[in-house]
């Protein structure tokens, strides 16, 4: 026995016990036997692994598909009966082909039946000389598009920088306002009110600093509250700070406004 | 078997001679889908035999796509198919065999020493499964082409001799003779290349021991 033939009867697994044994032993005695074995695993693999691997382009297959599809859209092909094949006998019996005659006349009177009848389906839905009710046409309107409409100007409003003020403006008393120039607008207002002075300083600024201008000369009063008056409203960038300075001959009284800036 | 004779199929080849017609049949009615069915069983088994018998991916692709445009041909002129693989398979042997003979393209079967000169290249480089299969495509390609076509339709496409001496038109003891030649001819060429890797791998670790004695 040949070696080839050797190593295809112990890898289709047709030896004995004790031929496999003795095979095995010349394999690991022999080093050409070993090699010979190895190369015939080696081939398999490499068989194997090709008809594994093996793909086609999606365009070639694209393309046949295209083909196939436009030889079954097209031309019918004249239909044969399948072939009574011994070796075929699930195979479906295929229906008789119509003469000549028959398939021309069937498709020509079907043909002529559906054309004839989209035009008589047509012309009765919209004859020709029918009057349009206006409904129809009213209800047939133009609607502008969104974005074509034009829309009207923003109203312009008109604003006027204020310039930053100084530091000197906004000095009462010996305390600044504001060590740094900032772009603040300082604002004050005093009002007497029943011997009660109220000062409304109302600083605008960009930034969250807060000032104040009390003087020293008013003592603090014991609750804060009760002499600090929180407005009502500010402005996004406005803060205000009321201080409420007592009259002199009665430091105790003090004066809730309750108001926003401007209340007397 | 010579051409003429009686053509007896096993139960397998039977069974799917059977489904395969049903498919053509069914295609020749206008089911596209029998196309695909059918496109989908022998998809893989076709490219890879143009690719063997042909040179360049290019033309097997084109070998390929001509062969199922003639079946299209087919359906188109309404003919019926007993056995849709033998016919696909003998269109594409003619489709190979005219593009070959087309560009003159001759085949010279090579010595084993030009062969052990290509192992000794392939060697140098590494010696990997890839490189070890790039080998065997090469030495099919120098195979002659009827010992290449029994080959690939037996080992890969596992056709039987019958069947393969019946596409050649020769008896099965010599479409068998023309498998078993190509495959002892693979089978020698990849042992002299895994024992010359042998070697070489026992030179390197002889030469590593070499190297490395004089330090210890």
């Amino acid at each position: 026995m040949k070696t080839a033939d050797l190593i295809t009867s112990y890898l289709n697994n047709e030896m004995s016990p004790d031929q496999e044994r003795q095979f095995l032993i010349s394999v690991a005695s022999s080093d050409s036997l070993r090699l010979a074995l190895k190369s015939h695993v080696m081939l398999d693999r490499i068989i194997i692994g090709q008809v594994q691997h093996t793909h086609v382009p999606e365009a070639v297959r694209s393309t046949i598909f295209a083909n196939a599809s436009a030889a079954v859209a097209g031309v019918s092909p004249k239909p044969v009966p399948a072939s009574p094949s011994a070796s075929a006998p699930s195979a479906e019996p295929y229906p008789a082909p119509a003469s000549p005659f028959t398939r021309f006349f069937g498709r020509g009177v079907l043909m002529t039946l559906l054309i004839g009848g989209g035009f008589t389906a047509g012309y009765m839905l919209h004859p020709a000389d029918a009057p349009v009710s206006a409904a129809s046409v009213q209800s047939v309107g133009y609607t502008m598009p969104q974005n074509s409409l034009v829309l009207p100007s923003a109203p312009q409003v008109a604003t006027r920088q204020v310039s930053v003020p100084q530091q000197a403006d906004v000095a009462v008393g010996d305390r600044s306002v504001s060590d740094q120039p900032t772009n603040d607008r300082v604002s004050m207002v005093e009002h007497r009110h029943a011997g009660t002075t109220i000062r409304h300083s109302t600083v605008t600024r960009d930034s969250a600093h807060k000032t104040s201008t009390s003087t020293p000369a008013v003592a603090a009063p014991a609750n804060p509250a009760s002499t600090a008056v929180q407005p009502s409203h500010t402005s996004n960038d406005a803060q205000v700070d009321m201080q409420v300075i007592p009259p002199p001959e009665s430091t105790s009284s003090t004066h809730k406004e309750q108001g926003g800036i401007g209340h007397p | 078997m010579r051409k003429g004779e009686a053509y007896i199929p096993d139960a397998a080849s039977a069974a799917r001679d059977a489904r395969d017609q049903q498919l053509f049949a069914r295609f020749v009615a206008g089911d596209e889908l029998a196309f695909k069915e059918l496109y989908a069983f022998y998809e893989r088994p076709l490219i890879l035999y143009c690719r063997h018998m042909l040179s360049t991916e290019q033309e097997s692709q084109d070998v390929f796509q001509e062969v199922w445009l003639r079946v299209i041909r087919i359906r188109t002129r309404g003919e019926q198919v007993e056995r849709f693989r033998a016919m696909l398979f003998t269109i594409a042997r003619n489709a190979a065999i005219n593009h070959l003979r087309n560009r003159q393209h001759a085949h010279y079967p090579v010595s084993l020493s030009q062969v052990n000169t290509d192992n000794n290249l392939a060697l140098s480089s590494g010696g990997s499964f890839d490189e070890m299969e790039d080998l065997v495509n090469r030495a099919l390609k120098r195979l002659p082409d009827s010992q290449r076509e029994a080959f690939v339709l037996h080992s890969m496409l596992g056709y039987t001799f019958q069947e393969i001496a019946d596409m050649q038109g020769v008896t099965m003891t010599g479409a068998k003779t023309r498998a078993f030649r190509a495959r002892c001819y693979l089978r020698t060429l990849l042992s002299n290349w895994l024992g010359l890797a042998e070697d070489d791998a026992e030179e390197h670790i002889g030469s590593n021991s070499s190297h490395e004695s004089p330090q210890i």
